[in-house]
């Protein structure tokens, strides 16, 4: 019985082995004419691919910017003021560059009309820009109509009016309008940024708190200076900035309502609350408490004033912000020994370290558009302004040197905005990049400033 | 007892294999057949420095020196066409704004001299309109007032640009394509003839030139051969004309600024179809050959054509000047893959 049934085993063995060796068999004659027959189809989709007379190309690392002719606006002398605005925006948009007016082939005599579209073709005027103005009884009003050059036709048009006091904004509210029509982008020159505007000597610097237009007009403080008010963050969602307050005793995350001026303690805890940051709903916002040599994550419920820990553990982890989409939160941390970008789950939970490049990672923050997350790098005593895609891959530096530091994304997440502080005796400036490194500019202001953070668009 | 269906296996593997053979081999049989007097077509061996060489000698390529006669060739071959415009039809309110003649008189027309009265009317309640959404009193310092909102108050309708009741005089020295356009285009039928009714001192005057002699001259003897894509025209070897796409991909590239992202969603490859007079100068407006059907793509389409435009007239190396109908027209696609890196 037994032997039997190791006889069959045997055959079963064997008639294993013959079956499996024909079907090796098989599978190679099958792998032999599945190889023909891709080898044939690669070769015919190659043949289709390189039909005759067409040409490939595809984006390269080369940049030129798409050049534009604002032509002055017709109207009384706002106009004239609206229209610098409107240029120095474009100037400093990279993506676009405004035409020298000196090499204007035509007087636009009424902007309703198409303009010459050959004589601003021959000025390499891809797009013309024409618009009127008027003012009366307080109010400003302005329209405007982009051309393109390579049609012919009209691709944009639109009026605003609003108070006379407004009129800056009706020039961003074009340039923006200009800008998305051209690339595409959400528009961004209508916004604010919130920065530390820092005076006086080195020793003795007052910093205070102040909100500016993004191209560094109207600057409005929101502190005194007595006190000392750092890492400022405008709320994503409204007009709202969180910031670290040295009042009484320990420092304390505060708030304060852009619109009316109140100002609230985030949360009663005993020790110092710090790097505060809203969620993209602007309804909690997430900060470091230190609790003895660490440093923990909490967010807060902005209404309830509820707290939930997130992080635990001896290292100090800090710098927290929270992807778009509300459900994760970046952040840097040391608990791996040097300071590193981790990213967790909005609720909590285990962190994935995504930073990996040689030197030390920190001030992390998540793009509007969710793609990318800029950093400060520093290695070898040099600071660099970074980007990476959230799962710490595509890593590149924008900008390298000492000392940059605390990026922030514009809110269409094509440009970050940094501090440089070349030390010394100077002081820190705020300076202006796209995210692709194409160009850079300082963004000016009436002193020294440091900390900038780019709040939403205007509504 | 397994063998069976292991040998039914083999066998229907080998009988679908064969009948896929036979249907390659078939397949492929009625290929069309080469003309009977099909000319002779150049063929290079080359080696990898040769090719090189070749490629070397494209970027150094001095531009064009001599245009050749060009009246010979646009006798030869008459202009085509116009290409259809990027938008079909464009929007109603850029073809108002068309309509109006370039500056218009001084004194225009009875009607509303400044137009878009429906998007300007609502002033009337301006104030209460603006207010509410951003009230915002400044807090202590009062510099300036936080900005109240400010609504778009219409989609500044291009005005309904002045219509003059009577056109204003004409200026018959501006360059009308679409007259023109008009004229090819009734012109076409006659085309088709044998040569005989196609006028061309209809189109030179049109077109606001005098074509004096136009099929009279001779063709130069510098210049090439030109004759119909069909026939004996000189041909490129394969790697000069590899080279002559390498190089206008190069020039098309270094004319196309991409919009800065990509828009979600399956990449969008712009076509755009280009056509040459044999100095390098555009014969047409290029057409976009897929707008896209998604709105966001549009900017990506629209830089393609303006890449072309801004790449006109190309310096095209004089050693591709002979080969002009291998160039005459191209399909350039414009892939924005690699825009983000």
């Amino acid at each position: 019985m037994r032997r039997r049934r190791l006889a069959v085993c045997e055959r079963e063995s064997s008639n294993n082995i013959n079956s499996k060796q024909r079907d090796r068999a098989v599978m190679m004659i099958d792998k032999a004419f599945l190889r023909l027959a891709a080898a044939l189809f690669a070769v015919g989709l190659a043949t289709s691919a390189q039909a005759a007379g067409d040409v490939y190309v595809h984006a390269g690392a080369n940049f030129t910017p798409v050049t534009i002719a604002v032509t002055p606006f017709a109207g009384d002398e706002t106009g004239t003021k609206l229209g610098a605005v409107l240029v120095n925006d474009f100037a400093h948009s990279i993506f676009l560059t405004p035409l020298n007016p000196t090499s204007f082939p035509e007087n636009i005599t009424n902007p309703d009309v198409r303009p010459n579209i050959d004589a601003w073709k021959t000025v390499n005027a891809q797009f013309v820009l024409t618009g009127r103005v008027s003012s009366a009884g307080g109010r400003i009003s302005a329209q405007f109509r982009l051309w393109d050059t390579a049609t012919g036709e009209q691709v944009a048009g639109q009026q605003y009016t609003t108070d006379l006091a407004n009129g800056r904004r009706v020039a961003h509210l074009i340039a923006d309008a200009t800008f998305s029509r051209i690339t595409g982008e959400k528009g961004f020159f209508d916004s604010r940024v919130v920065f530390v505007d820092e005076t006086g000597s080195k020793e003795k610097r007052r910093k205070r708190l102040a909100v500016m237009d993004m191209d560094g007009a109207n600057v409005r403080y929101l502190t005194t200076g007595e006190k000392l008010a750092v890492t400022p963050q405008f709320s994503p969602s409204a007009q709202q900035v969180a910031f670290m307050w040295f009042g009484e005793a320990d420092p304390k995350v505060t708030l304060l309502n852009l619109e009316n001026g109140q100002r609230q303690v985030a949360g009663n805890f005993p020790g110092m609350t710090f790097a505060p940051r809203f969620s993209p709903d602007g309804q909690r916002i997430v900060m470091s408490l230190s609790e003895g040599s660490a440093a923990h994550l909490y967010t807060m419920d902005i209404a309830s004033h509820t707290t939930t820990r997130l992080t635990d553990g001896s290292g100090i982890d800090t710098s927290p912000c929270y992807s778009p989409d509300g459900s994760q939160i970046v952040f840097e941390s040391d608990r791996g020994g040097t300071q590193q970008i981790y990213v967790m789950s909005a609720s909590g939970g285990p962190a994935t370290r995504i930073s990996f490049g040689d030197g030390r990672y920190s001030t992390p923050v998540w793009s509007p558009r969710g793609d990318l997350i800029a950093f400060t790098r520093q290695k070898d005593g040099q600071f660099g302004i970074g980007v990476m895609k959230p799962d710490g891959s595509g890593e590149r530096i924008i900008t390298e040197g000492y000392h940059n530091e605390g990026p922030t994304f514009s809110p269409n997440g094509l440009f970050l905005m940094f501090f440089r502080d070349p030390g010394g005796e100077s002081g820190a400036k705020i300076y202006m990049a796209d995210i692709f490194g194409h160009g850079e500019f300082v963004v000016p202001t009436p002193d020294y400033a440091s900390d900038p953070s780019w709040g939403p668009l205007m509504k | 007892m397994s063998d069976q269906p292991s040998k039914s296996g083999l066998i229907a593997s080998g009988a679908l294999h064969g009948g896929l053979l036979a249907f390659i081999v078939l397949g492929f049989a009625p290929a069309p057949k080469f003309d009977d007097a099909s000319e002779s077509v150049p063929v290079t061996t080359v080696t990898q420095t040769q090719f090189n060489e070749i490629m070397n000698g494209e970027k150094d390529a001095q531009p064009v020196k001599e245009p050749p006669p060009q009246p010979t060739h646009a006798a030869a071959a008459p202009p085509p066409p116009p290409s259809p415009p990027m938008p079909p039809t464009p929007p109603p309110e850029v073809k108002a704004a068309e309509a109006t003649p370039p500056p218009p008189p001084e004194t225009p027309p009875p009607p509303p001299p400044r137009p878009a009265p429906p998007e300007a009317a609502p002033p009337p309640k301006p104030l209460a309109d603006d207010a509410p959404p951003t009230p915002s009193p400044p807090p202590k310092p009062a510099e300036a007032p936080p900005a109240p909102p400010i609504k778009p108050v219409a989609e500044a309708k291009p005005s309904p640009p002045v219509r003059p009741k009577t056109p204003p005089p004409d200026k018959p020295e501006r360059f009308k394509p679409d007259q023109v356009a008009k004229l090819l285009e009734k012109a076409k039928p006659d085309e088709e003839k044998p040569q005989k009714a196609y006028d061309l001192s209809a189109i030179a005057k049109l077109i606001g030139q005098s074509l004096s002699k136009p099929s009279a001259e001779p063709t130069s003897a510098a210049a090439p051969a030109q004759g119909l894509p069909t026939q004996h025209a000189a041909r490129m070897s394969p790697s000069l004309s590899a080279a002559l796409d390498a190089w206008l991909t190069d020039a098309y590239l270094s004319c196309w600024t991409p919009p800065p992202t990509m828009p979600d969603g399956d990449r969008y490859v712009a076509q755009v179809r280009v056509s040459f007079n044999p100095d390098g100068t555009l014969s047409g407006q290029p057409a976009l050959l897929n707008p896209p059907s998604d709105p966001a793509w549009r900017p990506h389409a629209e830089s393609a054509v303006r890449a072309v435009l801004k790449c006109n007239p190309l310096r095209v190396p004089p050693q591709y000047l002979p080969y002009f109908e291998q160039w005459r027209t191209k399909t350039v696609h414009f892939d924005p893959q690699s825009a983000l890196g």
